[in-house]
């Protein structure tokens, strides 16, 4: 059984497109993260055209955010007034991404770059991923208490000029850090076909200062309006974004998802990161050496 | 006198009307079972059947199908070493067909000579390709013959490589032996088009053979389009990106808030 893809232009399985889906949601579920640094190398390694990959990932992580935000949204912990700051640097980042990623692509190294750019995105996450929870776990099963969570001492990010008061967070800060990292984001997701939600939450906890209880939601706010945009973007600029492989990947994720976050509740908390790493890092192997091995003809063939 | 040139005219006459009656027309046919491949949601690659005869007083030994695809540019770029890192180099714009089948009775070089191989354009060394180092439209605009070469001993390598890249593909097929010749005159090839082959208007060409040479052909063409939804959501996304866009963005945010509602605890 096949299904055509149009913008893709080739056949899938269906049902191969799905259980991928269902495996990447199924870990996004699981670890709370939104699953797109891993399915558009997924996709890639599949075959997708590099380009379709990043296009129509984005719009899979608005639905896998969407789903994962309401019931955040439910509880109230979304910091409305700055998810529309972080939105408002995204949404330049955005543009300023499609643009590299348009240019990239005339210059037809868009393939090249993406690979680049996720390795040493991978393997530095992953690394620091697995520094992180080995340490967490061998303080875990040596008895010792877990560190208590300190708000950090006033630093250089008090220092900028235009504070705003934001109520949802109890902060007084500038808009000029959640602008910044909205940008920054916003131009990554644009790039890298990610949520950027692995950048955005570590750094609204350090640099922000944002209380941990509407981290998650008010990323996940941010991330439902860029990655939005970026659908749009890519898809007038690059006609890049495939609906029916999309609505397939979709399917399975949402799905996968809601096994994957049940499964998630039983192991603990410091083994999953873990293995999250674990993944993380073989993926970026993988990529590497795909980029250092002599490949397999000398010359590529692509788009004019 | 008079009667004589007279007699010589109609003898003349005669004999050219003779030899008009023998135009290459009515020498080959070829048919197509399916004039047009229609891509739908479960297209999968198509098989087609192309057949005919050699009439009149012609007599083939060998019958020689070729079917070419619509042109296409692409670029090809050398992969170099660069710090460790395998990195594209500049483009070499390439126009050329995108499809291309070529398949006899016999293996091709058996039935043609090299010298009329060459001037049939048959066989992956003999196609015409087009090479420049912008693309088009603006090597048209470009008289510089600089433009319109690649460098000089690469032009080789080039093209061997895109037509490695385009046998790997599946859409440069050569000598499979689906030509058939029966009763002498009829002949039938089986041609299976790949699930990525190239939508547009293919050409057709078919060849009576003997000694080495073409002594009839006739020419078909067929088209390959998507139909249906599949050129519905191509034309939008093509045509009206913006808004293909946005319907993308609705379905993802329904998708989600239907899975939450549907799955809420």
């Amino acid at each position: 059984m096949q299904i055509y893809l149009p913008i893709a232009e080739m056949s899938v399985n269906p049902l191969t497109v799905l259980a991928m889906g269902g495996a990447v949601g199924f870990l996004s579920g699981m670890f709370g993260v939104g699953g797109g640094f891993l399915m558009t190398p997924l996709l890639i390694f599949y075959g997708v055209p590099p380009a379709v990959a990043v296009g129509t990932e984005a719009s899979q992580i608005v639905a896998s955010s969407v789903s994962g935000g309401l019931a955040h949204w439910r509880r109230k912990a979304v910091d409305v007034k700055m998810g529309a700051t972080l939105v408002s640097g995204g949404a330049a980042g955005s543009i300023v991404g499609v643009l590299i990623f348009r240019r990239l692509r005339e210059l037809g190294q868009i393939d090249l770059f993406i690979s680049l750019a996720y390795f040493f995105f991978l393997a530095i996450i992953g690394g620091l991923m697995l520094t992180e929870s080995v340490r967490a776990w061998r303080r875990a099963t040596s008895g010792a208490p877990a560190l208590a969570k300190k708000r950090r001492r006033r630093g250089w990010v008090d220092a900028l000029p235009l504070k705003q008061r934001y109520q949802r967070s109890q902060l007084y800060i500038s808009v000029l850090p959640p602008i910044a990292l909205g940008f920054i984001v916003g131009l990554l997701s644009a790039i890298l076909g990610v949520g950027g939600g692995f950048i955005m939450v570590p750094a609204m906890i350090y640099l922000l200062n944002m209380p941990t209880n509407v981290v998650i939601g008010t990323s996940l706010f941010q991330i439902i309006f860029v990655t939005a945009i970026i659908t749009v973007l890519h898809a007038t600029a690059n006609q890049t974004v495939d609906i029916v492989l999309g609505m397939l990947l979709l399917l399975g994720g949402v799905v996968g998802a809601q096994f994957g976050a049940r499964m998630g509740v039983r192991l603990r908390s410091e083994q999953l990161r873990a293995l999250l790493a674990l993944l993380v890092l073989g993926v970026a192997v993988r990529l590497g050496y795909d980029l250092i091995a002599t490949p397999a003809s000398l010359y590529v063939v692509g788009a004019s | 006198m008079k009667r004589m040139i007279g007699l010589a005219l109609a003898l003349l006459m005669g004999l050219s009307a003779g030899a008009l009656a023998n135009t290459p027309d009515d020498e080959m046919a070829v048919w197509l079972s399916e004039p047009l491949i229609a891509i739908d949601s479960g297209f999968s690659g198509a098989r087609l059947f192309i057949f005919g005869g050699v009439s009149g007083e012609a007599r083939a030994d060998g019958i020689i199908v070729v079917v070419r695809g619509p042109e296409e540019e692409v670029a090809i770029r050398k992969r170099e070493r660069v710090a460790g890192f395998w990195l594209s180099g500049a483009p070499n714009h390439v126009a050329g067909p995108s499809f291309y089948f070529a398949d006899g009775t016999d293996k091709i070089e058996a039935l043609l000579t090299p010298a009329e191989r060459a001037r049939l354009e048959i066989g992956a060394d003999a196609l015409d390709f087009g090479f420049s180092s912008v693309p088009q439209p603006e090597a048209d605009k470009i008289d510089n013959k600089a433009v319109h070469q690649a460098a000089g001993p690469d032009l080789k390598a080039l093209t061997a490589a895109l037509v490695a890249d385009r046998q790997r593909s599946g859409v440069f097929i050569e000598n499979v032996g689906a030509t058939e010749m029966r009763a002498g005159s009829l002949f039938r090839t089986t041609i299976d088009l790949p699930s990525n082959t190239p939508v547009g208007i293919y050409q057709v060409e078919v060849y009576g053979v003997r000694g080495g040479e073409a002594i009839v052909s006739a020419a078909t063409p067929f088209n390959v389009d998507k139909i249906g939804l599949e050129r519905g959501l191509y034309d939008l996304a093509h045509k009206q990106s913006f808004v293909y866009g946005l319907l993308s963005v609705a379905i993802a945010l329904v998708a989600g808030w239907t899975a939450a509602a549907v799955f809420r605890q």
